[in-house]
């Protein structure tokens, strides 16, 4: 009795590792080549986007637990660095009455991580949707806008690593939304308004 | 009549000469290869070669196995050119080869060079040709099955199971420094596999992947080295 413990927790991690999957995504998204919009921006980083996990769906097989706030945070603080003249990490949104010195406060968010396992699809490939919001503040905190925007990416199944898959997959569905905010960022409601102004004051 | 055993191995016997007759059929690949090119080409020696798959967006599922496949057979050899390697050149642009963003006609290149710091950034890295790869392979066909068993006197396998890959890539080549889209490579490839079995399967496995790119890569670099336009 003694003897087949082993083997029974042996196989119960075999089991267990068949099951779930655990990876921290890598901070792997290059600095964009764009030229810099002439604006002084702050980035507010809220718990909830700095700290974002997906958490294991019981329907995935093997359910995935992907850590990914940290890499999310790399890459805006790098696209905030190209996008604007100046940026600057900011603690919280300022308030009427208040301003902040600066022209726009970026606020990211995560509204949703979805996988597409290789077993639920006709397709060999591992593929990641991200669903973001970038809410745009004003100096005083007044909403400029909320931009909806959404990544994906795909890889083919590795069937030895299928976390190198997944990580692959993630990755590019982070550089495709990074790709969209270095292109679309000064044509967004407001934004484009904002930089007329800005544009129109410097003239003057 | 012969002996229970004798019959045995003589069936045995007719078996493995049918697999190996069936194995000089099977584990082998059939491919065709062909070009077309519109203007002259060559390669001067501080120049590369990047590879690049065409994107996922238009429906393109190029492996980067073959990515990394084309790049060793393009660098090495008799007639080797310098290849860049992918993940740099897509870091140093990011974000304008991206599946969502990549030019996907010449007409794009012209309004991608014009963007800060492309242009630059292109010659800087000595890339002059940008080579863009679509295609896969993939099962075609299959069939046959095999059963395998052990007990205390031992174990082994009988059966035969078969299947057929196809292969089909296109390469196209844009020339960065002179803008223009000299022409484009591409490969069919047909594989056959089959694994038959008495006792120990006997695998006879068609590179067909293998061989796709190594034909690819052969013809795309006689392509670009070669300066005329035969």
């Amino acid at each position: 009795m003694t003897a087949g413990r082993p083997v029974t927790a042996a196989l119960l991690l075999l089991l267990g590792a068949a099951c779930s999957q655990s990876l921290v995504i890598p901070d792997r998204v290059p600095e964009p080549l764009i030229e810099s919009l002439p604006l002084r921006a702050g980035l507010y980083y809220t718990p909830a986007f700095s700290t974002y996990r997906h958490s294991p769906d019981p329907e995935d097989k093997p359910a995935w637990d992907i850590g990914l706030g940290a890499a999310n945070v790399g890459l805006f603080d790098r696209l905030g660095k190209r996008l604007f003249r100046e940026t600057a990490r900011v603690g919280a949104l300022p308030q009427p009455g208040n301003p902040a010195p600066l022209d726009v406060i970026l606020e990211p968010a995560i509204d949703a991580f979805e996988i597409s396992l290789p077993e639920q699809s006709t397709a060999d490939q591992y593929a990641v949707w991200i669903r973001y919001t970038v809410r745009v503040y004003g100096p005083e905190g007044q909403l400029v806008t909320a931009w909806k925007l959404s990544g994906y990416g795909e890889a083919e199944k590795n069937a030895l690593q299928p976390a190198r898959s997944m990580e692959e997959a993630t990755i590019l569905a982070m550089r495709d939304a990074a790709a969209t905010i270095s292109i679309e960022f000064a044509r967004q409601p407001g934004i484009d308004q904002l930089l007329r102004e800005k544009s129109s004051a410097s003239t003057d | 009549m012969p002996a229970p055993i004798e019959a045995i191995e003589q069936a045995a016997s007719r078996f493995v000469l049918a697999i190996l007759v069936s194995g000089i059929c099977a584990g082998c690949v059939t491919s065709r290869v062909e070009g077309v090119k519109n203007s002259a080409t060559g390669i001067e020696d501080h120049e590369s070669v990047v590879v690049v798959a065409a994107s996922y967006h238009k429906g393109n599922r190029t492996g980067t196995d073959f990515l990394q496949c084309m790049d060793d057979e393009l660098d090495g050899g008799a007639k080797a050119v310098n290849v860049y390697p992918r993940e740099k050149f897509l870091d140093e642009l990011f974000p304008w080869f991206e599946p969502r963003t990549m030019p996907q006609e010449i007409k794009d290149l012209p309004g991608l060079l014009a963007q800060p710091g492309v242009r630059e950034q292109i010659s800087a890295s000595g890339v002059r040709y940008l080579v863009w790869v679509d295609g896969s392979t993939k099962k075609t066909s299959d069939g046959g099955g095999m059963s395998c068993a052990a007990g205390p006197a031992g174990g082994g396998c009988f059966g035969l199971v078969w299947w057929e890959d196809d292969g089909t890539y296109t390469a196209r080549v844009w020339d960065l420094k002179a803008s223009s889209a000299p022409g484009k490579v591409s490969t069919d490839v047909h594989g056959s596999s089959m694994v038959p079995a008495l006792i120990l399967p006997l695998p006879f496995i068609a590179r067909t992947e293998t061989a796709a790119c190594k034909e690819l890569a052969g013809e795309l670099r006689e392509f670009i080295v070669q300066e005329d336009m035969s």
